[in-house]
């Protein structure tokens, strides 16, 4: 397939996915298969939770995650906390697809 | 955050945290053209004098070629938004544009009191954000715009205000260090005997003294982005750009990226960044 015929690498959507920190929290949502909240993504990947914050945002932007806020007991505490779950959409996947595509027309062409 | 802005701090990393040979060289041109020219000159006959002036020739094509592999970057986007500005006509942002980064606010958390305006330009010479601080206008490469989310280029955009907030400490120090140096230079004119070795002196000192004020301008810059916009755009544009280039070597007149991310992470703990982020978000 001629790479210009792949939508998210032209619109430039898979580029905010080169970012190496975006990536791997991408790969990680989608590894997990279910939803992740932003300690639990921050532990994972030695991430800077208000980084992994700053990160979901980026990506719930694009449409590659959604996200929802719940009260929750964490980490064995009494009180309820506001904890942000995310997990990848079907666009996530597509980008993926896209970028793999790109990756062998880019050995083709070598 | 501010304790590391103090001059002693970044002259430091600048000669010892950063290790260049440029760096080394031109300390040992400055230091030699004083200390061993000048007194040789008061003890050797006149005719001498001429053969120590392709020494000095020399010495002063060695500093221009640091300089000029120092400063090609910023001279590179000056001479492209001068000459190349009438073909490539930057555009101002749209009210949408202005609303959509957030840029009336960071003005307003920074109190900032004049007017900034923001332009986009496609121009291909210029590779990086800049702002001319005298007119307040900061210019973003179309290819930033396009490559970089909103989130992360309000980061850039609070660093470039950042300059803006900062000029009156940069211009002052500028001016001091400038003064001083003209200063040192005149006593130099008058009690040695050849305007050559002072010239080289001051050449080579200038440079020093500039590439040390610029680095401290970009990181109080960093500082007022950061706490405008909270640090975490800038650190993800920082991490983006050095794994693209892979290289973190410092420029002369920018820090290198793991030193200003090691600085801005200390601020991702900061509770009133914290309240600002969240408020320039809403």
């Amino acid at each position: 397939m001629p790479i210009l015929e792949l939508k998210f690498i032209v619109d430039g959507t898979a580029e905010l996915m080169m970012h190496p920190a975006r990536f791997q929290i991408l790969q990680y949502l989608r590894e997990a298969g279910e939803p992740r909240y932003v300690d639990q993504i921050a532990k994972a990947k030695d991430i800077h939770p208000r980084m992994v914050s700053h990160h979901l945002d980026v990506l719930q932007e694009q449409g590659l995650i959604e996200c929802k806020h719940e009260l929750q007991k964490v980490n064995g505490s009494n009180r309820e906390v506001a904890v942000r779950w995310s997990w990848t959409t079907d666009k996530a996947e597509k980008v993926i697809e896209d970028i793999r595509e790109s990756m062998k027309v880019g050995k083709d062409e070598r | 955050m501010n304790a590391s802005l103090t001059s002693l701090r970044v002259v430091w990393d600048y000669i010892y945290g950063t290790f260049k040979i440029r760096r080394v060289l031109l300390l040992t041109v400055a230091l030699l053209s004083w200390i061993f020219t000048v007194p040789v000159l008061v003890m050797l006959p006149g005719w001498v004098r001429i053969d120590l002036i392709y020494l000095y020739v020399g010495l002063a094509y060695v500093t221009g070629f640091f300089m000029y592999g120092a400063f090609r970057h910023p001279m590179k986007t000056i001479f492209a938004s001068i000459f190349m500005g009438w073909k490539y006509k930057p555009r101002e942002f749209t009210p949408e544009e202005y609303s959509a980064y957030g840029v009336t606010e960071i003005v307003n958390t920074m109190g900032i009191k004049k007017k900034v305006r923001v332009y986009v330009t496609s121009n291909p010479w210029i590779e990086g954000p800049f702002t001319n601080a005298i007119n307040n206008k900061v210019y973003l490469p179309q290819k930033w715009t396009n490559r970089f989310p909103r989130l992360d280029m309000r980061g850039v955009l609070g660093h470039e205000i950042g300059h803006i907030k900062t000029k009156r400490t940069f211009f002052r120090d500028l001016t001091s260090v400038i003064g001083g140096i003209a200063g040192v230079t005149y006593l130099l004119g008058t009690y040695s005997v050849s305007i050559i070795t002072v010239t080289i002196f001051e050449f080579a000192l200038t440079f020093l003294v500039l590439t040390v004020l610029s680095w401290r301008n970009e990181l109080r810059a960093d500082l007022e982005g950061a706490k405008a916009t909270g640090p975490e755009g800038l650190i993800s544009v920082f991490e983006q750009l050095r794994a693209e280039s892979h290289t973190d070597d410092p420029s002369e007149t920018h820090p290198s990226l793991s030193d200003r991310i090691k600085r801005l992470t200390v601020l991702l703990g900061s509770e009133n960044h914290r309240v600002a982020t969240h408020m320039g978000r809403m």
